[in-house]
């Protein structure tokens, strides 16, 4: 299959996809998009720890579906913090790896820090 | 090198994050950051024989919006509970978290920080009460620095023995 039309729509959608080979080693299906390339310089994926083993575990199982795991945080060359999930995937056959920009969670970062700041200051007064 | 997974537990606005950035950055800002989901980071640390590599999970608060899913300690080599000294109630947060912890990672090495140690005149925990409790308690500054590199030190060599 040619992954042709992956090559925009990936990066377009803020996804990083992998496809895992039968070595282990994982082959990039598109560009990675900018914020992905600050999170990991190669496909290797140190940071991801013992995610990394659930998902190898996950494809040796060899059923098809996925597994997600996050919001993972971290902060980019600016200070701005991002958030983003890990998706291990098995689908016709194939094993994969995404990661996905979650712009959803800053947003819930941003209601949060309010409620949080607001429950603070409550604390103090009350203290 | 050896790896080992530390996890920060506790509840909001304790301290968890501003412990790593100190231990790994050496830096600490006055202004509260909340934290979703995790932040992971690595610092290696020398224990005389050899390096160990400390992978830091930094897991959200714990309070009502918020429940730390106990998924995130999997694989952990031991963990740091946090509380807030001038805030009683965060100690609560962080007993429990130890019970679930244990739960789901076992008997491995905890301590538990008493951060705020710069406002220990302010401070809302009983100190007898500290001394009852089943594990490790170190009181600790991540504004100053007191305490935090021994602290994290004092983990990895327990974690580095089991």
């Amino acid at each position: 299959m040619s992954h042709e039309p992956l090559r925009d729509l990936l990066p377009a959608l803020e996804i990083a996809a992998f496809q895992r080979r039968g070595d282990g080693a994982f082959l990039t299906l598109a560009e990675p998009p900018p914020w992905f390339r600050h999170l990991a310089a190669d496909a290797s994926f140190p940071f991801l720890g013992h995610i990394l083993e659930e998902a190898t575990q996950f494809w040796g199982s060899s059923e098809p579906g996925r597994r997600e795991w996050g919001p993972c945080a971290e902060v980019d060359g600016t200070g701005h913090e991002f958030h983003y999930r890990v998706i291990a995937l098995a689908a016709g056959g194939s094993q994969y790896l995404l990661f996905q920009l979650d712009t959803a969670t800053d947003q819930m970062r941003e209601i949060l820090q309010r409620v949080r700041d607001q429950a603070l200051a409550a604390e103090q007064r009350k203290g | 090198m050896i790896q080992k997974k530390i996890c920060m537990l506790g509840g909001f606005g304790v301290g968890k994050t501003s412990l790593v950035s100190r231990f790994v950055h050496s830096i600490f800002s006055d202004t509260y950051l909340t934290t979703i989901g995790v932040k992971i980071d690595k610092k290696t640390v020398d224990l005389g024989r050899e390096r160990v590599d400390l992978i830091l999970w930094d897991i959200h608060g714990e309070d009502d919006f918020q429940k730390v899913r106990m998924s995130y300690l999997r694989g952990s080599s031991g963990y740091l509970l946090v509380a807030d000294g001038t805030r009683r109630a965060s100690l609560d947060v962080a007993l429990e978290l130890h019970e679930q912890a244990r739960l789901t990672v076992g008997h491995v090495p905890a301590i538990l920080a008493i951060n705020k140690a710069d406002l220990a005149s302010t401070w809302d925990i009983d100190p007898v009460a500290l001394q009852a409790l089943d594990l490790p308690v170190v009181r600790t500054s991540a504004k100053t620095g007191s305490e935090v590199e021994e602290t994290f030190a004092s983990l990895a060599r327990a974690m580095n023995v089991t």
